[in-house]
């Protein structure tokens, strides 16, 4: 068995930056303004734990909880 | 007794295009309804002067806007504000559904403040994935359709007299459910499943609502 300390935050990053890395990176999502953003930005910004990134792997946890059922 | 019902819709970059295509439904539906009064303020009638008058003279109990917005404003043609902490105070006795970015956060609580009913909206950017091939026909671009379905499902609650919160938990609802069966081969041509339901995880998160939940038109 592993010592090592289990940080939830941390398998949580890893879970959507493993998920995110499956898509093509040039694929983008549209925000308002005109403005977009890439999978290869999104990753960026969860990489850098952001205020945007903290966003979007929150949004990604509650995304697999509705498809899971758990809410 | 007739209801009187605004809606803004500016149709001037690819964004608006969409969000114009989506409610293009209700606009059908309302007008073939006899005790609801339209005010359309389409493309280049989506401005400031027209918004203040109509907020003042036609005293609208549901305002429907769409268009670019940021935590303090909402834009109409050209991205000209029409909604700010300026003139919010017209929306005094109304329920706001903005289907922009943003704009619950500070402008939907100040209007909430200056005597709105309820403000609807999203407290971050409004998500939305599209066909880069179906850019000059929103209609066609199938990528967009759960998202004019969540569209839909909330202007048409609001409409037809369920209360704001009622409103909110049916369209939540109707996200749980896209993100849960969209996806299929046929539907995703392109593989763009998974940011799809992504967009509308997001979307589903920062729906909320100011003011009061039991409020209806």
């Amino acid at each position: 068995m592993s010592n090592k300390k289990f940080d939830l935050k941390t398998e949580q990053k890893t879970l959507v930056l493993e998920r995110f890395k499956t898509l093509n990176p040039n694929s983008k999502l549209s925000l308002g303004g005109s403005k977009e953003v890439s999978v290869r930005q999104l990753i960026k910004h969860v990489e850098r734990e952001d205020d945007f990134g903290k966003k979007v792997v929150q949004v990604q946890i509650n995304m697999l909880k509705v498809l899971s059922g758990v809410i | 007794m007739v209801k009187q019902f605004l809606i803004t819709r500016p149709n001037h970059d690819i964004i608006t295009s969409y969000l114009h295509d989506f409610s293009k439904e209700i606009v059908r539906t309302v007008k073939g309804a006899q005790d609801i009064h339209i005010t359309n303020l389409e493309g280049p009638n989506a401005t400031r002067v027209k918004l203040e008058k109509a907020l003042s003279k036609e005293k609208p109990k549901l305002v429907f806007l769409n268009g670019h917005g940021d935590r303090k404003k909402v834009a109409g043609h050209k991205d000209e504000i029409i909604l700010d902490n300026k003139n919010v105070d017209l929306t005094k006795n109304k329920i706001i559904y903005s289907l922009s970015c943003d704009s619950l956060t500070d402008l939907g609580e100040i209007s909430v403040k200056k005597g709105a009913n309820a403000y609807i909206g999203y407290n971050a950017s409004f998500m939305l994935v599209r066909d880069p091939s179906r850019e000059g026909t929103p209609s066609k671009d199938k990528n967009a359709l759960p998202f004019k379905k969540i569209c839909v499902t909330m202007i048409n609650s609001l409409v037809f007299g369920m209360s704001a919160e009622t409103s909110i938990e049916k369209t939540k609802e109707e996200y749980r459910k896209l993100i849960r069966s969209y996806g299929t081969s046929e539907d995703d041509p392109y593989g763009d499943t998974p940011l799809i339901r992504f967009a509308l995880a997001w979307n589903l998160e920062f729906l909320d609502m100011h003011g009061d939940p039991n409020a209806a038109f």
